[in-house]
């Protein structure tokens, strides 16, 4: 009777033939719908492409999920384009494509990889246009059932195909996409023809450190409210960030920014670096520095005598270290949300986005 | 701890633990019989519920016959309860529908699945059939690697995966199979369109 019982409810799922014995290699054909959806889940949007194209069945299962992706930068620049889908820190999928001449005639080189520094790739040549192959990939991210959380532009030409994309999706007022938080890394999408395009926010960051091996790395940064000629969708705050390395300590770093206190960096950010209670004091001392707390952080007020207009705020907390140039009356800023270090902060910022900026800008944590 | 120190017990082989533990006795349908943790079986939704609605009790475990799972063959319910034995106590994951899916595979996971391709299909089928979440998580996620990187042709090769046509062919077939006379209604159908008489309207 119990053993009828048992069975009964064990036998609910699936019929018997499912576990008959079978050698030989995988058969999708017989794995029941919600196991092919189950793995189709699992796979990367590579392999979802691929698989879409082997049947009607196939296409209809990938079709079914409503797929969010992360990240997606694009970029592009006379004759090049390529296209990054992070999927997450592991599941990356980069395409490069490059215009080249054989022979008189154009062809596209593609490269493949897995990886957002594009090492590893594998490389085929198509024989059509850079435009086309260009068109036929922003297809992967045009499906109606894929959203987008953050794309990353790094526009410096105006290839029709992304022109295309970027006025169909995100085009001001009717784009469909528009929780898409569109982030550009340059600001040569005004060259790019995106004037309708509305533009969350434009983060520079210049590349010209070159001795990245050692060192803890300071964010220098100024943010800048303009907006570019004949850009005529809404344009978000633009910040310009210089990398440089912090080859000295908190103390002497303050003294330097004391002493050039009329420079243009109103910013600077150190992630990860920790000072201690002692240190501060000694700190507090050194510079007659006011100390107040916010939270978990600490905030030393320091007035220069010399400069009687403007004071620095120097917040530590465990996250590392932000140092804001600001006006004598102004209190010092807090975000509303998250930590006072932005998307440099490996901590609190675990999103695939700033892990993207972070790494390639070799700031440290992750 | 490596897939062949796992604590999962084949009866004949092994001695009986000395812990003061509840450990259930479960039969795989080639009469293999397994002992398996009260914890290690939290794992498993469906064996979970099914302990406990049957309230045993350790006396009970010993005295009455093994739990028969007559579903499943015992080389792939010795993987899952080894699975089940080395992520006992484990947190057992809520799916938020989120898709892709982000799961890593432990070394131990890997290691378990270093099987062949229609074992693994079977511990597939035998983790969502007794509802173990994440062993269903690592494993499908394992199939899923095997696609990666592969073109659509090579996915054929490597799934074995029917095309449309194949699959109209098989469908027709397993229809005629099925139900000769609805072939002969057929053909009775396509000869009156053929002669031009709408019979059925």
């Amino acid at each position: 009777m119990l053993r009828r019982r048992i069975q009964e409810i064990l036998s609910r799922k699936f019929p018997r033939w499912v576990f008959d014995d079978r050698t030989g290699p995988l058969d999708w054909s017989v794995l029941p719908m919600e196991m092919k959806r189950e793995i189709v889940k699992h796979a990367d949007i590579r392999t979802r492409h691929s698989l879409r194209q082997c049947s009607h069945q196939d296409k209809q299962i990938v079709d079914s999920f409503k797929i969010s992706l992360p990240f997606v930068r694009i970029e592009s620049d006379h004759n090049y384009a390529s296209l990054m889908i992070c999927e997450s820190r592991t599941q990356i999928l980069k395409v490069l494509l490059t215009r080249k001449k054989f022979r008189f005639r154009r062809k596209t080189v593609v490269q493949i990889s897995d990886n957002i520094a594009g090492e590893k790739y594998e490389e085929f040549c198509k024989n059509e246009d850079l435009d086309v192959v260009l068109q036929s990939l922003l297809g992967i991210i045009s499906w109606i059932n894929i959203t987008i959380d953050t794309l990353n532009l790094d526009l410096k030409y105006p290839h029709d195909a992304i022109t295309k994309y970027l006025d169909i999706h995100y085009r001001q007022c009717f784009g469909p996409r528009r929780k898409t938080r569109v982030i550009c890394s340059s600001m040569e999408f005004s060259c790019a023809q995106v004037h309708f395009l509305p533009i969350d926010e434009t983060r520079i960051i210049s590349d010209l450190v070159t001795n990245w091996q050692s060192g803890r790395l300071m964010m220098a940064g100024k943010k800048y409210n303009i907006v570019p000629m004949g850009h005529f969708a809404e344009i978000g705050q633009i910040a310009f960030w210089k990398p440089s390395l912090l080859e000295c300590n908190l103390g002497a770093l303050i003294s330097g920014i004391l002493w050039k206190m009329a420079g243009e960096m109103v910013y600077y950010y150190i992630p990860g670096l920790e000072v201690t209670e002692a240190e501060q004091q000694e700190l507090a001392r050194r510079f007659e520095a006011v100390v107040r707390r916010h939270g978990v952080v600490n905030v030393l007020s320091i007035t220069d005598g010399a400069d009687v207009e403007r004071k620095l705020y120097v917040k530590i907390s465990t996250c590392g270290v932000q140092i804001q140039k600001a006006g004598i009356d102004e209190d010092p800023r807090f975000p509303k949300e998250g930590c006072m270090l932005d998307w440099m902060c490996s901590k609190c910022d675990k999103s695939v986005k700033s892990w993207y900026f972070r790494t390639t800008n070799r700031i440290k944590g992750d | 701890m490596s897939v062949e120190n796992a604590p999962v017990v084949d009866v004949d082989e092994a001695a009986i633990p000395v812990e003061k533990k509840m450990y259930y006795r479960f039969e795989s349908n080639d009469k293999k019989e397994f002992r398996v943790s009260e914890l290690a079986i939290q794992q498993s939704e469906t064996l979970n519920r099914l302990v406990e609605a049957m309230g045993y009790t350790s006396e009970d475990v010993e005295n009455k016959p093994a739990i028969a799972i007559e579903n499943i063959d015992g080389k792939t319910l010795k993987l899952v309860f080894q699975w089940c034995e080395h992520h006992k106590g484990e947190a057992i994951p809520v799916d938020d529908g989120s898709v892709p899916k982000i799961v890593e595979i432990p070394e131990f996971d890997a290691k378990l699945m270093d099987i062949d391709n229609g074992l693994l299909f079977k511990l597939i089928w035998a983790a969502d059939y007794l509802n173990i979440v994440q062993l269903l998580n690592v494993s499908c996620k394992k199939v899923a690697n095997m696609a990666q990187g592969k073109t659509p042709a090579q996915l054929r090769r490597v799934y074995l995966l029917p095309s449309d046509e194949e699959d109209e062919a098989a469908k027709r077939a397993a229809q005629e199979a099925q139900d000769p006379r609805a072939r002969e209604v057929e053909e009775e159908f396509e000869e009156r369109k053929r002669q031009g008489g709408n019979s059925f309207f």
